[in-house]
Order: structure tokens, then sequence, then C-alpha cells
């Protein structure tokens, strides 16, 4: 059957139509991403494109899944609420979404659970009021398997602030290092020297960790 | 029960469904502020005519450089005129829903084959006259068909590349160029001959409708895409007027039948 309509704005509408239909079909690009704020079926295609990994890079660093699933709706609505203000030149769409969730993320973990219990009620979503036992076990399994994945955070965590903000972006959410200088807003040299530290000291560290823990493995290697 | 067999929706799918409530009430307050922005404005096909009629200066001149090279100047309709693209292709922008000959002729020396009808205030062409069809967009996507209606002709269709089209896109977008500029100065509508197959032809019609006071200020057109040979339009009553703009019904999905999907085009060309 065809659409009829008066188009008063015709090349918006029709312009919107075509940025959908490219949008899931080739993820959402740097000059769509302004609009996912506004745009329910943009959006859904970001989220789409996202989801999976943004909930992997969350259970790389929190070992909670209720904090978890709180988090994950708490990104995505961070990046409704910015996402007017987002300029293509800047960075990717996946840097700039990483970027947000490094900030919130970082701040999560620096709130008490005393914080947390007394701001959960101002939350506009609530993301661990949707799970069901199912999701519970799906997300639990995701959490498990980033569990070597956080005790290199833990190890990180010793290491200088800029430092370990480049080696996360490039070793554990596979950012290039142009990619992780952008989200930063640093050099891409600045980046690679920042990385090159960062990686010789956590090498010594873990390898020092290691030692200790377990003797029989350091005999080996 | 196994997750496949699960017919509630997951956590994913649940926080999408709350989050895109959240992006709609954005895009809601976004539309009220610009529909207050926009009640102290004329429409923009509106301010346009008048800047063309006025000219004088360099909007006249182009147009009429553009209708010697490009209607070869043996045809030089004041019903529309023929502009170049910047990058291929061209531009047709219709002032009055007359010379569909000629409006026929433009579009074949652009590339795209056609059957144009302009008809009285109040008729449309007697259907089926020809079998529907759709073209598949380089790129993704499919185009079927359409009615517009605006102010003096109506539309503008551009004649070229949808890559093209969707740059030009892209830069409106990425705030390169303003919504009114983006508006002005883009098709309604892109015809890539490209994307149509040998059988494949554009089948227009229109007629004026009233519009700020003018009994035939404005005009309604109906475009489709059909395959294999198209009847003459058989001139009869239209039915009675919708509830929208120009006196058009209002679609139900509120979109031109441009689809993500072959099947959701397939079903579109089918009714």
């Amino acid at each position: 059957m065809e659409t009829e309509r008066a188009l008063a704005r015709p090349p918006s509408e029709l312009s919107r139509h075509l940025s959908v239909v490219a949008a899931r079909e080739h993820g959402v690009g740097a000059e769509q991403l302004r609009w996912i704020g506004t745009d329910p079926d943009l959006f859904e295609a970001f989220y789409s494109e996202h989801v999976e990994s943004l909930q992997r890079f969350v259970a790389r660093r929190v070992g909670d899944r209720e904090r978890a699933a709180d988090l994950t709706a708490e990104i995505f609505l961070a990046a409704i609420d910015s996402a007017h203000r987002y300029r293509p030149g800047r960075a990717m769409p996946k840097t700039w979404l990483y970027g947000i969730a490094r900030v919130l993320v970082a701040n999560d973990c620096r709130r008490s659970g005393r914080e947390r219990a007394g701001e959960a009620g101002e939350e506009r979503l609530r993301g661990s009021a949707l799970l069901d036992p199912e999701d519970a076990a799906r997300i639990d399994a995701r959490i498990d398997a980033a569990a070597q994945s956080r005790r290199l955070y833990e190890a990180m965590d010793r290491l200088p602030d800029a430092e370990r903000a480049v080696l996360e972006l490039v070793a554990i959410d596979e950012l290039t290092v142009t990619e992780a200088a952008a989200a930063l807003g640093v050099r891409s040299g600045t980046a690679r020297v920042r990385l090159h530290r960062a990686r010789r000291k956590l090498r010594a560290d873990l390898e020092a960790a290691t030692s200790q823990s377990n003797p029989k493995k350091e005999d080996r290697s | 029960m196994s997750q496949e067999q699960r017919p509630t929706p997951n956590f994913e799918q649940r926080l999408l469904v709350r989050l895109k409530a959240v992006v709609a009430e954005h895009g809601d307050a976004t539309a009220r502020v610009e529909a207050e922005d926009a009640a102290t404005l004329k429409p923009a096909w509106r301010r346009r005519g008048p800047r063309l009629a006025l000219g004088g200066g360099v909007a006249i001149a182009a147009v009429a450089t553009a209708l010697i090279v490009s209607a070869g100047g043996d045809n030089p309709s004041k019903a529309f005129a023929v502009e170049p693209q910047e990058g291929g292709g061209v531009t047709i922008k219709i002032y009055s829903t007359s010379d569909a000959s000629g409006l026929e002729q433009a579009l074949e020396e652009a590339g795209i084959k056609s059957q144009v009808a302009w008809l009285p205030a109040g008729m449309v062409c007697h259907e089926p006259h020809y079998t529907p069809s759709i073209v598949h967009l380089p790129g993704g996507g499919t185009l079927g068909g359409m009615t517009m209606g605006g102010p003096g002709g109506g539309m503008t269709f551009g004649v070229g590349s949808t890559q093209q089209w969707r740059e030009r896109l892209g830069e409106h977008m990425r705030g390169e160029i303003s919504d009114d500029e983006f508006e002005n100065s883009t098709p309604n509508l892109n015809l890539d001959p490209e994307s149509f197959r040998p059988d494949q032809s554009v089948v227009l019609s229109g007629s004026p409708v009233p519009y700020d006071g003018d009994p035939e200020g404005g005009s309604v057109a109906k475009m489709a895409i059909a395959e294999g040979p198209v009847e003459p339009c058989e001139p009869v009553p239209a039915p009675p007027n919708g509830s929208g703009p120009f006196g058009l019904p209002q679609s139900a999905g509120g979109r031109p039948d441009y689809a993500p999907s072959d099947e959701a085009a397939a079903s579109g060309a089918a009714g």
C-alpha cells in the first residue's frame, strides 16, 4: 500500500528515514549520532550495535550483577542526554560511548555502597529493576568470564591514572591507540608513550605477584 | 525453561523499551519547541517561490542558464526548471502542474522514463493503469512511491546518484549546512537512474489544490514506480479530501515508503 502524506518538511522526513535505514544496515555513523537522543529508531540502531560490547566493558570492571545492570542503563541514558552535543570530528561513536562509560564506571567505583543506596530512589531508570532470574544467570556468567580482566584491573590500580587509562582502553577494550587518545583527549604520541610505560610496569607487577602466589609456575617459565 | 523457549523479553530488550521511551520524550519536547518556532515562519516552499519570482538576480540567471543547457533551449518551459547538480545529475523544480510532456522529456534526458499527467483540480487518474513496482537503492533500501503536497508546484525532484544525495544528507546531519539551507537546496525526492531496471518507469500525476486563499495556490502529486507498460491516465473525480494538509489523507505510518527491507517494500508495492 502506498504511503500518502503531505510533506510539510519532506527532505527532513525523507532524510530521517533513509538515515535509519543506513544506520540499521551499517551502524550509526558520526553524522547521525547527534540524533540518537531524539529519534527512537536511530537510538535502537545505536543500542543494538553497542549493547553487547558495552555490557562486556562493564563486566570487566564491575563484579556485581545489580551494579552492572544499573551502570548499563546509566551509560545509555547519559548518551541520550549528551548526544546533541556530539561533534563528529572529535571522536567516533564507539569511542564517544566508551568515553562516557569510562567516566561513569570510574565515578561509580569511587562511590561507597551507602552513597549508591542513597541515590537509588533518585535514578530515572534503574537497570537492576529490569532483571529477572534468567537474566541474572546470564549476566553472572558474563561477569565470571571477565574475572581475569578484573584481577588485571586490580593490578592496574597501582598504575598512575594517566597510564592506566590508556592501557585500559587499548588492552582491555580493544581500541586503537589513536581511538584511545581521542577518548582521553591527548595526542596519539602521548598515548603511545603512556601505553609503553604502563605495560612495562604492569608486566613487572604481575610477574612479581605470580611468583609469590604460584612458585611452580614461576619455576616452569 | 531454556532461553530459546522463553516468551518474555530479556533484560536488554526491556531496557531498550524503557530507553526508547526516554528518547521519545526528548523527541517530543524538541518537536514542540520546533513547532513553536515554525509557527512564526511561512512554509519553506512558500519562502522559495517569491525569491525566484522576484529574482532578477543570480537565482533567475542560474535557472535560465540551466534551462537552456539542460532542455536544449528548444523547449524552455516555465512550468519547471532543470538545474545541474554539483557533482552530477540534475534537479527538476516544478513550479506548476502544467507542461506534462515537457517534464517527461526533461526526465528522459536525465535518464528516467516517465508518464506525467497534470489534471484539473479535483481529478485523479483511474487506477490501476500500471503495475506497481519498487526500485532498489544503491547502498540499501528501496523506493516505491509517495504522494506529495505543497504550495505552488509543490515538489522538486533530484535525478542523480543516491550516494551523492546521502552525502548531502550527511552534511546536513553534521551541521555543515543549516536546516533551512538543506530544505531549500535539496530535492524532495531523489531518483537514481542506476537503480531503475529497463522496464521500470516513474508514473507521476497531480492537480492544483487550494492554498493560502488561492483556489489553485498549491498542488498535490502522486509519484509511483511502474514496471512494464503504462496505460494512459483516465481522469476521474478524486475521492473526498483527507484530513491532512493540502487535502491529503494522513498515513498510518506517517512516512514515505522508502523501505528498509525488500519484504517491507514488496508489501508496499503490492498494496
